[in-house]
């Protein structure tokens, strides 16, 4: 009997019933949602937010642009990463989705160098800004591992980077909301240490996937 | 054409019923699953590389990737984009490796083996066949053949073909991206 004969004969001896997986929209939207509450409950929970920032939010356009976008590159970069863990879903149109996306909420932060979209200032600030952005998006990050363990990615690489750059930009994104309003603060205490922490998420799976 | 096409289909919708009752537990579709995609992945590969010894290897690997990301195809959804798109990274990857597991080998020989005439394989003989390998551009096609098919090291390579390691390095890497490139415009 040849290799391949005996190999297909040990395959079909071990097969156990397996459970289909949930819609990749309903992965992304449960991980999404958890991703959300982790960062809301956990800033709510250890300061105050700035006071008059949800009248901010809606009345202010250019803010609210900013945010919108940032939503967007959030769950862009979450979809990319799950529908990357499934063999045969086409992700190059995301991929340049979600690099139009994250152009454009990084051109809102230059423009707002020159006009920022609310007056800056040291209202509402946060002590611990920096350390929480860095730390507040590491339970989704995990989350998010345990998810592409559950799934077969082909390139975790990809996957891992696009769901911890989305688990890494959503505290210091929901930070605009909490803490001082100033786009050189945002850009250098929000988010900077959420993409550190991303980087060290994909460098973390990427050794332990060599171990592997 | 149009007969190829509705054997593409008919194929398409028995493997996506042999997957979905090897899903539930069904051993014999499993079997049945595995024996012809098992031929269709050899097929396609060949057209492909030519007739290369990693190819069986990799069959194989395709298989024990069926086999560990079963869960992950939705009933409903295109089969062989799901099945390709694991053949795809397989084909790469077993070339990849190709240059290592040649090296292993080496490692294992005899002073006495290594101390024989080595029986080269003509270049040319060993380029030809295989249209994706065909379609690279020459410098690539050359980088990628020596190394990971001929299983030279790139020292061997660099000295060859009068270039640096480190531009060996850099072709082999490029081939590589381009054939996954080109695999993918290529999908079935």
């Amino acid at each position: 009997m040849s290799e391949r004969r005996q190999l297909i004969e040990q395959l079909a001896g071990d097969l156990q019933p397996v459970r289909r997986l949930p819609s990749a929209a309903m992965m992304v939207a449960a991980w999404l949602v958890f991703l959300a509450a982790t960062v809301v409950i956990a800033i709510n929970l250890t300061g105050p937010i700035r006071p008059g920032t949800y009248s901010d939010a809606v009345t202010h356009g250019q803010f609210s642009l900013e945010l919108l976008l940032g939503v967007l590159s959030i769950a862009t970069a979450a979809w990319l990463g799950v529908e990357s863990c499934i063999p045969g879903r086409s992700n190059r149109p995301l991929v340049k989705v979600l690099g139009l996306l994250m152009a454009a909420w990084l051109a809102c932060y230059v423009v707002g160098f020159f006009s920022p979209a609310l007056a800056t200032g040291m209202l509402g600030k946060r002590e611990h800004c920096f350390t929480e952005s860095l730390l507040l998006g590491l339970p989704a990050m995990a989350a998010g591992w345990w998810l592409m363990r559950r799934l077969y990615p082909l390139r975790p690489l990809r996957s891992t980077a696009a769901l911890g750059i989305a688990a890494g930009l959503a505290p210091g994104l929901y930070m605009q909301l909490a803490c001082m309003y100033d786009p050189a603060h945002a850009v250098l205490f929000h988010y900077l240490p959420g993409l550190v922490a991303a980087a060290l998420f994909t460098v973390a799976v990427r050794a332990s996937l060599r171990r592997d | 054409m149009g007969r190829q096409q509705a054997g593409y289909e008919e194929d398409e919708r028995r493997w996506s019923t042999l997957m979905v009752a090897a899903q539930d537990g069904c051993e014999r579709s499993y079997r049945a699953l595995l024996e012809e995609v098992s031929v269709a992945v050899e097929r396609y590969l060949l057209a492909r590389f030519g007739r290369r010894a990693f190819i069986d290897d990799c069959v194989q690997d395709v298989l024990m990737a069926i086999h560990e990301g079963r869960h992950t195809y939705a009933p409903g959804r295109p089969f062989r984009a799901w099945l390709f798109a694991i053949v795809r990274h397989k084909a790469i990857d077993s070339l990849r490796r190709q240059q290592r597991d040649n090296r292993w080998i080496d490692a294992q020989q005899s002073d006495e083996a290594l101390a024989q005439p080595a029986v080269e394989q003509p270049m040319e003989t060993s380029i030809l066949g295989g249209r994706l390998l065909q379609a690279l551009a020459e410098p690539y096609r050359e980088a990628v053949t020596m190394t990971k098919i001929m299983g030279f090291t790139n020292r061997e390579v660099a000295s060859r073909l009068s270039i640096s390691e480190s531009a060996v390095k850099v072709r082999v890497h490029r081939g590589l991206t381009r054939l996954q490139k080109m695999m993918e415009l290529d999908a079935p």
